[in-house]
């Protein structure tokens, strides 16, 4: 449903992303890692066709994103940026309703939908709420409420792309919002294309992984378990790292040495 | 209470205001004589203080619809279309039509398409500073530029003026209903479609504060549209600008009281706006002729008065980060 053949992207003759190859499947949950300025939101940019790759082919459904008019694309591609900030006193209800702009239905069944994914993140408690009110992890989830309500029970093959849905979100709506996309993975037609820089959980939830170097080149695809190791993550980012494992040897994630005061990394 | 019956008290607040508009003034009436062709208070009532109760109706209620869809536009609930120097554009393009063109035939509507093209100008020079999403302080600082530059322009074609034919400068800086009559009424009648138009935008405006790349994700052509929301917006204030000048602060504070009591969703905000922008446009212009009568105050002093300090602590808590 997606495939990216050599994509590269540049501006003002600075390559920004280039050689990306890969395919994600329906069903599939693609974690974006690399470091800062690696081109991940560049790539969902690409991918939401808010600009177009300067080489190669990228296929949302098997056609470029420009290729559909602009509600049918919102109508197959749900994104949450980083940052969106509202300055008009909507409710909570109000904005999650907006995701259901593009299909232009009856007020019940958008606020039935509404109610579903307020549920679902346990929002219930807000949903009068005006957003000028909420703290930034609290607002964070709304629009991620906002991006899922896009693609809520749909029967057609859906995309939802998430800039760094965690990065506002304590410990425990982070393992919330997990559950939540596991959940929306068994029970809808959709794929999801996620921007992370935690490693510390990069080994759960996610079927593929696509690593990004600092000059936006394709590092590595594939399972997590493949892509993901110690020297590869070490080499990338320039600093010590190493895995973390459960008590019963299985993966827990990665991490690095504590930082001492002289500015080096102790071992 | 439901929004409706909310509704309906507004439209009958507006209604006792106009009607008191009608029934006061500083020529005092016999009203037995109201259906009397010919009699005083029928020329008085029919001539003089029914046009202006139904151009202010129409001008207060336009220019707080079009603050609120102008503040959807620049995403910022502070933006007021005379404060940001759409409405100075207006006033100056008013005022070369009537020096430069009106000698060869003048017409209320070539006047107010004159204004309204300086408001689109004005605007589009407002979003060519900010840039897309521009900050408060880059909006406000750009609307002090423009409008110096066009109370300046309006006051050097007071100097061309051959005549009598352009009215004083501070017609146009403070606003007044004072010269109303029926010609100004049927243009004033064109604000109308565009407050028709901006509210079936609601939803559209809605979705546009949430910022570009999310409204292009929800399947909005964001630039035509908000070129559509600048273009009724600045025709209304153009409008409104060539018939009884800048009048400031309606299209902010009454949107702000909107938001505050009912709700920031534009189906409620713009029409809500119309009827509590109206109504007050009216009371303001009563004020405005009562209170030093026979002496007439420009109804914008009035409106400034009340405004100006309302903005003063909107400001000030935005400061503090507080947009509300």
């Amino acid at each position: 449903m997606l495939a990216l053949d050599q994509v590269g992207w540049e501006v003002n003759g600075r390559s920004i992303l280039n050689g990306l190859c890969f395919e994600l499947e329906l069903g599939q949950h693609l974690a974006i890692m690399g470091p800062n300025g690696a081109g991940k939101s560049t790539l969902l940019s690409l991918i939401t066709g808010d600009v177009a790759a300067t080489a190669g082919s990228l296929q949302v459904f098997g056609k470029p994103p420009s290729a559909f008019s602009p509600i049918e694309r919102a109508q197959r591609i749900s994104a949450l940026s980083q940052a969106s900030e509202l300055r008009f006193p909507f409710t909570v209800e109000e904005v999650i309703g907006l995701g259901r702009y593009p299909f232009q239905a009856r007020v019940e069944s958008t606020l039935a939908i509404v109610a579903e994914v307020m549920a679902a993140l346990q929002l219930n408690a807000f949903a009068q709420r005006s957003m000028l009110t909420l703290s930034g992890g609290e607002r964070q989830r709304v629009h991620l409420a906002r991006a899922v309500a896009q693609i809520w029970s749909s029967q057609e093959p859906v995309l939802l792309l998430l800039d760094e849905p965690f990065a506002a979100l304590d410990i425990a709506h982070q393992v919330g919002v997990r559950q939540l996309l596991a959940k929306i993975l068994a029970s809808h037609p959709v794929s999801i294309v996620s921007v992370v820089h935690d490693l510390g959980q990069t080994t759960q939830g996610y079927d593929r992984v696509c690593l990004l170097n600092a000059q936006g080149q394709q590092l590595a695809f594939g399972a997590p378990s493949t892509v993901l190791t110690p020297a590869r993550l070490s080499e990338l980012y320039g600093i010590a790292i190493s895995e973390i494992l459960y008590a019963d040897g299985a993966p827990a994630g990665f991490g690095v040495a504590p930082v001492s005061p002289s500015g080096g990394l102790n071992r | 209470m439901k929004l409706w019956l909310w509704a309906g008290l507004l439209v009958f607040v507006w209604a006792m205001a106009f009607v008191l508009s009608l029934v006061s003034g500083y020529t005092s009436l016999n009203f037995g004589d109201v259906w009397q062709p010919g009699s005083l208070t029928q020329t008085v009532v029919g001539e003089v203080r029914l046009p202006r109760a139904i151009l202010a109706t129409l001008l207060g209620g336009g220019l707080a619809l079009a603050g609120a869809g102008i503040q959807g536009v620049f995403r910022n609930p502070l933006a007021d279309p005379a404060l940001i120097g759409i409405s100075g554009g207006a006033a100056l393009f008013a005022a070369v039509y009537i020096v430069f063109v009106s000698q060869t035939g003048f017409s209320l509507l070539g006047l107010s398409g004159s204004a309204f093209l300086g408001g689109v100008i004005a605007t589009l020079l407002v979003l060519l500073i900010g840039g897309r999403q521009p900050d408060l302080s880059t909006i406000l600082l750009a609307g002090i530029a423009i409008n110096a530059i066009c109370l300046a322009g309006v006051g050097l074609m007071s100097y061309l003026a051959p005549d009598q034919t352009l009215r004083s400068v501070s017609f146009w800086a403070l606003g007044s209903f004072n010269h109303v009559g029926w010609p100004e009424v049927s243009v004033g009648f064109l604000v109308i479609p565009a407050m028709i138009r901006l509210i079936a935008l609601s939803l559209v405006l809605d979705v546009l504060t949430l910022g570009d790349r999310e409204a292009a994700h929800l399947g909005i052509s964001v630039i035509p549209r908000r070129i559509e929301v600048i273009l009724w917006s600045a025709l209304i204030t153009g409008i409104s600008v060539s018939l009884v000048g800048i009048i400031a602060f309606v299209g902010l504070i009454v949107p702000h009281l909107v938001r505050i009591s009912f709700s920031a969703k534009h189906v409620v905000v713009l029409p809500f706006s119309a009827i509590i922008g109206g109504g007050l446009m009216v009371a303001a212009d009563l004020f405005s002729r009562s209170l030093l009568a026979p002496v007439e105050l420009p109804v914008g002093i009035v409106i400034t008065l009340l405004g100006a300090p309302i903005f003063v602590v909107l400001v000030a808590r935005w400061s503090k980060g507080l947009w509300l």
